[in-house]
């Protein structure tokens, strides 16, 4: 679920067919402009509770159920991690906005509505998720930890099946703090493009059923893909700008390869984490290009669903899988020529044709110096 | 399950040898000097000042000379709160600019785990978990993932929340529900507590243990308790077990001003390391759909 696309088939329509979809802010009632990606408001006529009035929790609830539909014939899930850099925040806010006018604030459930694990106390409850359950908050980050996390549960055998991923739904937190920042552009995102305005935000969800390969094929089920390797790495430099030559990302990439058993050379595709920001956009850059061939065609979605933060990495992990299934590195929306302190080959309209045995690696990078690299192969035959 | 050694133990705040914090109390800055500049300490929001005073004691107590080596798990609760507090009271009021750059990068969770990383020189994986009051419980966990992943040869712990009474007065005058200022008689209070944990023994460990936040009902913890015949049961009042004691009648609940909720489990650690006689425990705590549990044994 995202401004692109409310489903993962529809997601994968769009990367090949991108259109740009970002639209000025009005649904926060603020006094800056700002363009972001909205989602599509969702519904849910089979709930009474107040958990969903945070929209990070129905955003979650959508792509979790969907997640859960595809693989409903192989039983429950017995356990979810789930990454958010929100929480509840939408509903802090409103409340917290009411006692400053001296308002009543109306019913408010801090732990339900308003804490970091209120959307994964929503999700573990309607799918009925018994077992371990975690709640990640490393800001963009968050939902690329939540899969290598559940991966860490599947290989130590915590679990047999877990759901992970996450969400972030656009708030006023977020949008006054980029902007405060400076990192929203007025203009939408050219990730690694030479005149890149900046960061344009989005909101979504996305999220990934992980089992044992063996059992899954002993199971007689066809998997999507195959989680080869995760590594996290911190940058331990600056809480929001990354290193110039981006050693924190790069030891992110190396780890994934090692956790993996491969090279830098079997790589086909990185879905790159492209900000568009001018430093994230060049330390990454430099990072990839310190470690693999520079034909290695490189791409952001970020240019068609926004930075959607903690979602970010769920998203960009499904988008990973769709380029594995479909054998297509998609189009690095914004720019197809990258800027010269971004020594990189990205990839242009029409997407790029993929090798027979794709491996795709899906970075992250967060503030706080936070990094994650996964790493994504087709089935072995 | 696999067990993690403790090696080390580090507080802010927190425990009978200290007075709890309400949120007023005047921080220390001594124990991070070695660590970080001043001009980048005056940064730091409360709950990375105590985490990061907990986290400089936990490990000396551990001996351990390099802690760049050490993988870290944070886990706050509701993390920040002043600087966010502070932040969306801005927003009010500008209508969403200006507001000060300086409170962005303190308002995420993982702030705390951002600042000792870049103290600590630390290039090791990090994660940041929030599990409302079973923070505690869910960060071992995490730090049982992480090392068994590979991550580091230990990991340090560091678990920390803020009060703000002023705030939750407000919220709670309002009729705003759920803010646990006062859960059975647990005074809602702040704290930083930090573990340094491995997989191993050494010369320096004080026991092993293993936690879990699992959602699941009663039976689920009978199930749990079952697994550990002869363990002193002890339930988390503060984070909500209470309910269980008929379940459980056994057990004995850990009392009220026992830190934050969210600190109760470190709470109840330290005060059973104390006492010689108790040689493993069961401490179980629960908060809305889930149970937490972390046991420990000498």
């Amino acid at each position: 679920m995202n401004a692109a696309a409310a489903d993962a088939a529809s997601f994968e329509e769009a990367l090949r067919s991108p259109d740009r979809i970002f639209v000025p802010s009005a649904r926060h009632e603020l006094s800056i402009e700002v363009t972001v990606g909205e989602a599509p408001e969702e519904r849910f006529a089979d709930h009474d509770h107040g958990e969903l009035d945070n929209p990070t929790g129905r955003l979650c609830l959508t792509a979790a159920r969907e997640c859960a539909a595809m693989v409903a014939d192989a039983g429950t899930f017995d356990g979810l991690v789930l990454g958010t850099s929100t929480g509840g925040q939408s509903m802090n806010e409103s409340t917290v906005f009411s006692l400053l006018e001296s308002v009543d604030p109306g019913e408010f459930n801090y732990r339900r509505q308003g804490c970091m694990a209120a959307p994964t106390r929503l999700v573990a409850r309607d799918l009925d998720i018994m077992g371990p359950v975690q709640t990640v908050s490393t800001a963009c980050t968050s939902s690329a930890n939540a899969i290598a996390m559940a991966a860490a549960w599947v290989r130590s055998g915590k679990c047999k099946r877990v759901l992970a991923g996450g969400g972030d739904a656009l708030c006023k937190t977020t949008i006054c703090s980029f902007k405060a920042l400076d990192l929203t552009g007025p203009d939408m995102c050219t990730p690694f493009a030479e005149d890149r305005p900046g960061l344009t935000l989005g909101e979504g969800a996305g999220f990934l059923a992980l089992e044992p390969l063996d059992e899954v094929l002993a199971s007689g089920r066809e998997p999507l893909a195959v989680l080869a390797g995760f590594g996290m790495s911190s940058d331990a430099h600056h809480m929001t700008a990354p290193p110039e030559d981006g050693y924190g990302a790069r030891a992110a990439m190396e780890l994934a390869l090692a956790d993996a058993g491969l090279a830098a050379g079997d790589v086909t595709h990185i879905n790159a984490h492209g900000t568009g920001t001018r430093l994230n956009d060049a330390a990454e850059a430099i990072a990839i290009a310190g470690l693999f061939p520079a034909s290695l065609p490189v791409a952001s979605c970020k240019g068609l669903i926004g930075h959607t933060l903690g979602g970010a990495g769920g998203l960009e992990a499904v988008a990973s899988v769709l380029s594995v299934r479909s054998r297509t590195a998609f189009e690095n929306l914004g720019a197809s020529t990258p800027a010269q302190e971004c020594p990189i080959t990205l990839v242009g309209p029409g997407g790029v044709e993929l090798s027979e045995a794709p491996i795709v690696m899906s970075n992250s990078f967060a503030f706080g110096g936070n990094n994650c690299s996964l790493i994504f192969s087709g089935v072995p035959r | 399950m696999t067990r993690l050694f403790i090696h080390g133990i580090g507080t802010c705040a927190i425990g009978a040898d200290e007075p709890f914090g309400e949120g007023t109390t005047a921080l220390e800055d001594v124990p991070i000097k070695g660590y970080a500049k001043p001009a980048v300490r005056r940064r730091y929001g409360r709950v990375t000042r105590m985490i990061y005073i907990a986290a400089a004691r936990a490990i000396e107590d551990a001996g351990i000379e390099d802690p760049s080596t050490l993988c870290v798990v944070s886990a706050t609760a509701m993390g920040e709160v002043k600087v966010s507090l502070n932040l969306l009271a801005q927003i009010k009021e500008t209508g969403g600019s200006p507001i000060s750059p300086s409170l962005v990068p303190n308002s995420v969770h993982n702030a705390p785990a951002g600042h000792l990383t870049i103290g600590l020189k630390n290039r090791r994986p990090s994660v940041t978990v929030s599990q409302g009051w079973l923070c505690a419980e869910a960060a071992i966990a995490a730090a049982e993932d992480l090392l068994l992943s590979g991550a580091g040869d230990a990991a340090l712990v560091v678990i920390g929340d803020e009060a703000d009474p002023a705030w939750i007065d407000r919220l709670e005058g309002a009729g705003a529900s759920g803010w646990a200022r006062d859960l059975s008689g647990q005074r809602f209070q702040e704290g930083g507590a930090a573990l340094v944990l491995s997989l191993n023994p050494s010369d320096r460990f004080r026991g092993s243990l293993e936690a879990r936040v699992e959602r699941g009902g009663d039976e689920r913890v009978m199930e749990i308790a079952g697994r550990t015949p002869g363990a002193e049961v002890r339930l988390r009042q503060g984070a909500g077990a209470s309910t269980l004691a008929e379940a459980l009648p056994a057990a004995a609940i850990d009392g009220p001003g026992s830190g934050t909720s969210q600190l109760g489990a470190i709470s109840v650690l330290l005060e059973r390391l104390k006492d010689t006689s108790c040689g493993e425990f069961l401490l179980i705590g629960r908060e809305v759909d889930e149970i937490g549990w972390l046991h420990w044994a000498r």
